[in-house]
């Protein structure tokens, strides 16, 4: 009688879920260039991984997507840690307005939040280079999305402005559970500031700060929008990530198979990550039996 | 070791004014109770001595030091919590050793010291454990090894025994006062438990919105309360108080159903005061109840009987007003059956109704 | 006397450093956004001046009545948008209209947050209140579905689409919008039904009420700011899905959702940044509203369903 009330959403979930997942293995055995010819597909075996993990652009891709995901992951994490101890620490009413403003930069589409970063890194009016111009720092507006190693730094630096402050918002929670008591108890136990945040807070937050970094894994191996809206993954492939090339062999060469393949690629290593997250959070996934 | 001052502290928050021109001392190696119900400031008051709560004005000082201002860390306190407060990702032992990490002990004296603290409250067993480990009982040792173990001009203690159980919390008491006697250090103890607060305090300071009501003994309170609030906060169950008529041409105070002639003591405490409204007040423990009448007591009706074993607890009503009241557990008594009451004129207290100052109190 | 002096001078030094650091935050997650604040009410072509203004000197509102189609792109920036090129060739350019995408966004993202709360309310139902066989299980399955990428689906998603007959409608974006959203409602409702009295169902159960109507009688009545919450989020996912909806749409104007015709303007229209800052504006207004207004919830909600569980 209950299962009646889970399932359609486990349908729903299925249908649009898990069933693509099985096709998109499926296809990534196939050859299927044109996608109006389905029903003469040609099984070539591992053929479309065998060219994928052959071809540079593949290895671009890969290294590009791990070295994004460290990058934006470690500075998402200081950054977001620095800006919740602020929170955490300021005037009850300045706090009021930081967690309102954390909440910003969550709250914008990703693929706005690449449109709005071309504009800041505009290689004539882009702001930044008329401030680091004006500071004397460079002569000429530098490159920003044109020069590979820029572009591959400012893809990461308009990632770590959308989900740094989600991360604080994380984190502050973390700092927020911690019993007010065992913060004062340091205190009069004679714990200055940073011996404190050493011995007490760092140690109870590391929970906290590792499903954080875990969770936001998950999602940085996926990138897509940003690199598409930024740079459309130029010049050249250097800013292409594993889901872009995905997408171009879906949508833009229509061949299917090779980028299911990628899709496949990106699958494996989220689920990896996704292993290690939900063993951790697992535990908590309770309810009255 | 050393004496606490408080002058003249105030604490404002927002609207409400938590602590109302505090002053007091908190001898050199006594044990202070400040007790009071529930949002009083007594806690306030502890944290503020602490340091994690800045006064909005007044002085605070510890020994001839003068301390608000300095941060918690600087004025060399030991705070017991009510939750304990242990740190749960450190060992018994780690948690015992923080103080004096904190003020970089060296490390051969931090194992002598906190081994010496552990044998002292019997936990020598229970230094590998992490706090989630442990029983309620054990947590308050640990609470308690850390606050001794780095010998503190003062202790802090903030209800630190309300999170057990009953039977525990008896025990713990009375450890706790020996343990304090022997280390003679001053110690400001928080609770919102008039019996914990009696059996504890070599001085208590009664406590109630935001102001001091009384200071003194544990039986001078009981003997001598200075008004309402203290005279009901001390002592269980707490005193009696009938509304009365004081008649000066009668020489008695006329209540409903009865008339209670006054002795010469009273009548001169009374002597200047016109006729007019009292509160009359009398602990449970001296009323005498008796099943026949006399000259001089109050009839009343028997409401509610509580069988305590040694004794029974009565409620008896005096036209709308109930009092309580104390019989040997042997004696016979109906629901509804009339009594008298018999009030000792030396366990009689009264009160102002306006001030609520007692009319016996002289500062 | 002196004390307390220092005292206030402390107090005034911690304010403001409290006060810069705030400043530094508020600057780091609104810097950005004001740029393009600012851009959106520039004269057009004076967004390329340098030293560049940051608040325009005679601001207008120009950009917004040419992507409302209110004013049409007129020759004049047709023929500087030719000198940008280089060429001096005048193109005629179609109406702008961008209350179509933001129309579409409006109806996806409602009738998404409709069906994804329909029916993940009554899955959260079952596994926060009722008793099942494999519950920890479905609840797994569901859970699970919420960490996949968007990538790995996306594929045989558009093939089933093409095959129903639905590419270049809006019904292509919704139904799998729904179920990328149970996942996350579900767990926050399941979570929040699970904190509501069990003695009302208790009672509900001995007046003879069935499940189905202690849900929709008893649950659902005492859930509004539960569903509210999980229906925001379910909102402002759908509102932000661009993966699906640039394939599903295939560069239909008329189909196309406020990320799809975001992107496309910009590559339209790539040298008219007044234009672009002011769809990006348009588009941002109402998402960040919304986190602003229901900011408590937001946070109750991203906590939940990503660290504390």
């Amino acid at each position: 009688m209950a299962v009646l009330f889970i399932i359609p959403a486990l349908i729903f979930v299925t249908l649009f879920m898990y069933y693509p997942i099985v096709q998109t293995f499926i296809y990534s055995f196939f050859s299927l260039h044109r996608t109006a010819d389905w029903l003469n597909a040609q099984f070539v075996g591992l053929q479309n991984y065998i060219a994928v993990m052959k071809s540079e652009a593949f290895r671009g891709a890969f290294g590009f997507t791990l070295y994004y995901t460290v990058m934006t992951v470690a500075f998402e994490l200081a950054i977001g840690l620095g800006m919740a101890i602020a929170t955490f620490s300021v005037h009850p009413r300045l706090r009021g307005i930081l967690r309102a403003v954390l909440v910003v930069p969550w709250a914008i589409p990703p693929i706005v939040s690449a449109m709005l970063w071309r504009w800041l890194f505009h290689a004539d009016a882009g702001i930044f280079g008329y401030l680091l111009m004006a500071t004397g720092l460079v002569s000429r507006p530098p490159a920003f999305l044109t020069d590979p190693t820029l572009a591959v730094h400012s893809i990461i630096v308009a990632s770590v402005w959308k989900n740094a402050s989600m991360m604080g918002i994380l984190l502050l929670a973390g700092l927020a559970s911690i019993p007010q008591d065992i913060y004062d108890a340091a205190k009069v136990d004679g714990a200055r500031t940073w011996f404190r945040f050493r011995r007490v807070t760092l140690p109870l937050l590391l929970p906290t700060i590792l499903v954080t970094v875990l969770f936001r894994s998950l999602w940085a191996l996926r990138m897509f929008e940003e690199s598409y809206g930024l740079t459309g993954g130029g010049p050249g492939t250097t800013t292409d990530t594993l889901s872009t090339f995905a997408y171009k062999y879906f949508f833009t060469y229509a061949r299917f198979g090779v980028g299911s393949a990628y899709a496949m690629v990106i699958f494996l290593m989220v689920v990896m990550v996704a292993i290690v997250y939900v063993n951790r959070v697992k535990g908590n996934l309770r309810f009255k039996e | 070791m050393s004496e606490v001052y408080v002058e003249e502290v105030c604490k404002q928050y927002r609207e409400v004014q938590a602590l109302d021109n505090i002053t007091c001392t908190f001898e050199d190696g006594q044990l202070t109770v400040l007790v009071g119900p529930s949002g009083c400031g007594k806690t306030t008051l502890l944290r503020t001595i602490a340091g994690l709560i800045e006064p909005t004005s007044g002085a605070i000082y510890i020994g001839k030091r003068r301390v608000d201002g300095v941060p918690p860390w600087e004025r060399n306190i030991a705070m017991v919590f009510q939750s304990y407060a242990l740190y749960p990702h450190m060992t018994v032992f780690k948690n015992i050793a923080f103080p004096l990490e904190a003020t970089r002990t060296p490390k051969d004296e931090i194992k002598r010291r906190v081994v010496e603290t552990a044998r002292i409250l019997q936990i020598e067993n229970l230094l590998d454990r992490k706090p989630r480990e442990l029983s309620g009982g054990q947590m308050q040792r640990v609470a308690l090894g850390r606050a001794i173990v780095r010998k503190p001009e003062v202790f802090l203690m903030d209800e630190p025994l309300s999170n057990l159980d009953a039977k525990l919390r008896v025990v713990m008491r009375a450890e706790l006062k020996h343990l304090q006697t022997q280390l003679g250090v001053t110690t400001i103890y928080v609770t919102h438990d008039q019996a914990e607060a009696m059996t504890l305090a070599d001085k208590l300071i009664v406590m109630n919105a935001g102001r001091i009501q009384q200071i003194g003994r544990p039986e001078e309170l009981y003997r001598h309360p200075r008004n309402i609030f203290v005279a009901g906060f001390i002592g269980s169950p707490p005193m009696n108080f009938i509304e009365v008529q004081y008649d000066p041409t009668a020489r008695a105070l006329v209540g409903t159903g009865f008339q209670y002639p006054l002795g010469p003591r009273w009548l001169d405490l009374l002597r200047n005061r016109p006729a007019g409204t009292l509160i009359l007040g009398i602990r449970p423990e001296s009323i005498q109840v008796s099943n026949t009448p006399s000259p001089g007591v109050v009839p009343a009706s028997v409401y509610v009987m509580e069988q305590l074993g040694r004794e029974i607890l009565l409620d008896v009503k005096i036209g709308p007003q109930t009092l309580r009241a104390f019989v040997p557990a042997d004696t016979r008594l109906q629901m509804g059956q009339d009594v008298w009451l018999q009030f000792h004129e030396d366990a009689l207290y009264l009160f102002d109704p306006e001030t609520e100052v007692s009319l016996s109190w002289k500062e | 006397m002196n004390e307390q002096s220092s005292n206030g001078r402390r107090d005034l030094k911690r304010w403001v450093l409290e006060g810069l650091v705030t400043l530094a935050i508020v600057g780091f997650c609104l810097g950005p956004l004001y740029w393009i604040f600012a851009t959106s009410f520039k004269q057009m072509g004076t967004e390329y001046v340098i030293p560049p203004e940051f608040w325009p000197s005679r601001p207008t509102l120009q950009a917004y009545a040419v992507i409302l189609g209110i004013q049409a792109p007129g020759a004049e920036q047709a023929s500087q948008e030719g000198a940008l090129k280089g060429t001096t060739e005048v193109k005629a350019s179609p109406h702008l209209n961008f209350l179509i995408p933001v129309r579409n966004s409006l109806i996806v993202s409602t009738t998404v947050a409709a069906g994804a709360l329909l029916l993940a309310s009554l899955a959260a139902y079952a596994i926060s209140r009722l008793r099942f066989r494999w519950k920890i299980q479905s609840l797994m399955v569901l859970w699970v579905a919420g960490l996949l990428p968007a990538v790995i689906v996306i594929a045989p998603t558009f093939v089933l689409m093409r095959s129903l007959n639905l590419l270049r409608t809006l019904l292509a974006m919704i139904l799998p919008n729904i179920a990328y959203n149970i996942p996350l409602t579900t767990w926050l409702l399941a979570v929040y039904f699970s904190q509501l009295p069990w003695e009302l169902e208790d009672a509900a159960k001995m007046d003879g009420y069935r499940p189905l109507q202690i849900y929709r009688k008893v649950i659902l009545p005492l859930s509004t700011p539960g569903l509210f919450s999980a229906g925001i989020f379910a909102f402002l996912g759908s509102w932000g899905e661009f993966m699906l909806a640039s394939a599903v749409t295939m560069g239909v104007m008329e189909v196309q959702t406020v990320p799809v015709a975001i992107l496309n303007l910009s590559f339209e229209y790539r040298y008219q940044w007044t234009w672009i800052s002011a769809a990006i504006c348009l588009s941002v207004a109402l998402m960040v509203l919304i986190a602003l207004v229901f900011q408590r919830w937001v946070i109750q909600g991203l906590t939940a369903g990503s660290v504390k569980y």
